[in-house]
């Protein structure tokens, strides 16, 4: 079972970074192989919208940066795992440069799903989304667009299963890392 | 409305001036031109390349009396350059004193449907209330693409987001929010949605296949990174 985990961290120091350890060793425990990547590290272009991975390369981007590889390693992976710092109830910079990326494993094409439009699948099998955000302090409607942005990404991805977790407190606070350990990680 | 007030349009397209937003843009500028109202426009993508530019462009946006955000929908949510701007503009005004500025968002989407919008508004208004500003109403559209290439009023579907534009508009020079009345006018569907949804779901191959080249039309289905 392969995971891919991206953490959309706009600082080095921040506790999604000790979360993504936690995860990490969770999943390979599990026998899960696990990559990696640290967005604001990497080479990687923001979504130009020109639809070039659908009109022009279907399932490429046409932009050759880190964001194809990782698109290639989402669309070959079991587990999507996103982190992120919760940015006005949605996800940060980093991480929604790549999110925005992920549009070629979609096709161009429109189906119904509970009555809406979305577009179909490019490829048979999706992966399971898990999405954990950290907000420094509790707040109801950042939660709740949060986890609302999560399961409509993953009727976007069809993905199988998804599962949304907001964390709060400080960078080592023990509780917030003692509460990550509870999360179930989708098996 | 004095003529000191300063009215910013932020145009979120990654697309550019050759966008759906910048179109929408386009028509409230000259509604607010028309009134001898100075505002202004800023095309986002030009502006987030450097530190320097993006500085300047929240600077200016931090200083404004109005400001408007007009934005695609991107994976249900905003498009990363325009968080990126958002970003920095809490960054820089968080825990200031603020002078009263109000904020309105327009966010347009491909689906049909506009309540696809609805998230990326909600996540405006979050924006607002953390960054001390007055959210004064937004505005949601489906069927996007259908806008393109032309000035918006040439579209006889696009006139109920017209006509809600202008009362939005007219509320926004008279200093108030835009009222919900305007906001549920404009955000009307262009098309009967059962009969775009049938056309989506059943001519997609289509009149996506009108738009490549007859090779790549076999590919559309390709799955490059099937393992």
């Amino acid at each position: 079972m392969k995971a891919v985990v991206l953490n959309g961290s706009n600082r080095d120091e921040n506790p999604l970074n000790i979360w993504e350890n936690i995860i990490v060793e969770k999943l390979e425990n599990r026998g899960w192989e696990v990559e990696t990547v640290e967005l604001r590290n990497i080479k990687l272009s923001t979504c130009i919208g020109c639809f070039g991975c659908w009109i022009k390369t279907p399932g490429q981007c046409i932009l050759k940066d880190n964001g194809v590889k990782i698109c290639k390693a989402v669309a070959r992976s079991d587990l999507l795992v996103l982190l992120t710092p919760v940015t006005f109830g949605g996800y940060s910079f980093e991480l929604k440069k790549m999110v925005d990326r992920l549009i070629p494993n979609l096709l161009p094409l429109f189906t119904k799903i509970n009555g809406e439009i979305h577009h179909k699948t490019r490829y048979e099998k999706n992966p399971k989304l898990l999405v954990i955000g950290y907000h420094p302090q509790y707040d109801e409607e950042s939660e709740r667009i949060f986890k609302e942005l999560v399961h409509r990404n993953a009727i976007n991805m069809d993905s199988p299963a998804n599962h949304a977790e907001v964390v709060t407190g400080d960078i080592n606070d023990v509780k917030g890392v003692a509460m990550l350990r509870k999360i179930k990680v989708i098996s | 409305m004095s003529e000191s007030t300063k009215v910013l349009l932020l145009m979120g397209s990654p697309k550019g001036e050759k966008s759906v937003s910048n179109n929408i843009v386009s028509y409230i500028l000259e509604k607010f031109h028309e009134n001898g109202v100075k505002a202004e426009k800023i095309v986002i993508v030009k502006q987030v390349r450097t530190d320097d530019a993006l500085n300047k462009l929240v600077s200016k946006a931090i200083d404004s009396d109005i400001l408007i955000l007009v934005s695609p929908l991107y994976v249900d949510s905003i498009p990363s350059i325009t968080i990126k701007v958002l970003e920095e503009f809490y960054k820089l005004t968080k825990n200031s004193l603020r002078k009263k500025q109000k904020f309105m968002a327009i966010f347009n989407c491909g689906f049909p449907e506009p309540h696809h919008n609805d998230l990326a508004m909600d996540m405006c208004k979050k924006f607002a209330s953390d960054s001390g500003l007055e959210w004064a109403g937004g505005v949601t559209i489906g069927m996007g693409p259908s806008l393109d290439g032309r000035s918006l009023e040439k579209f006889r579907m696009a006139r109920n987001l017209c006509n809600g534009l202008d009362i939005a508009v007219e509320a926004l020079m008279k200093g108030e929010s835009v009222p919900r009345e305007a906001m549920l006018i404009a955000s009307k569907p262009l098309m009967p949605l059962s009969i775009v949804k049938f056309v989506m779901c059943n001519f997609g191959r289509f009149l996506w296949g009108n738009q490549m080249d007859k090779s790549v039309k076999k590919k559309m289905y390709d799955r490059p990174y099937e393992s």
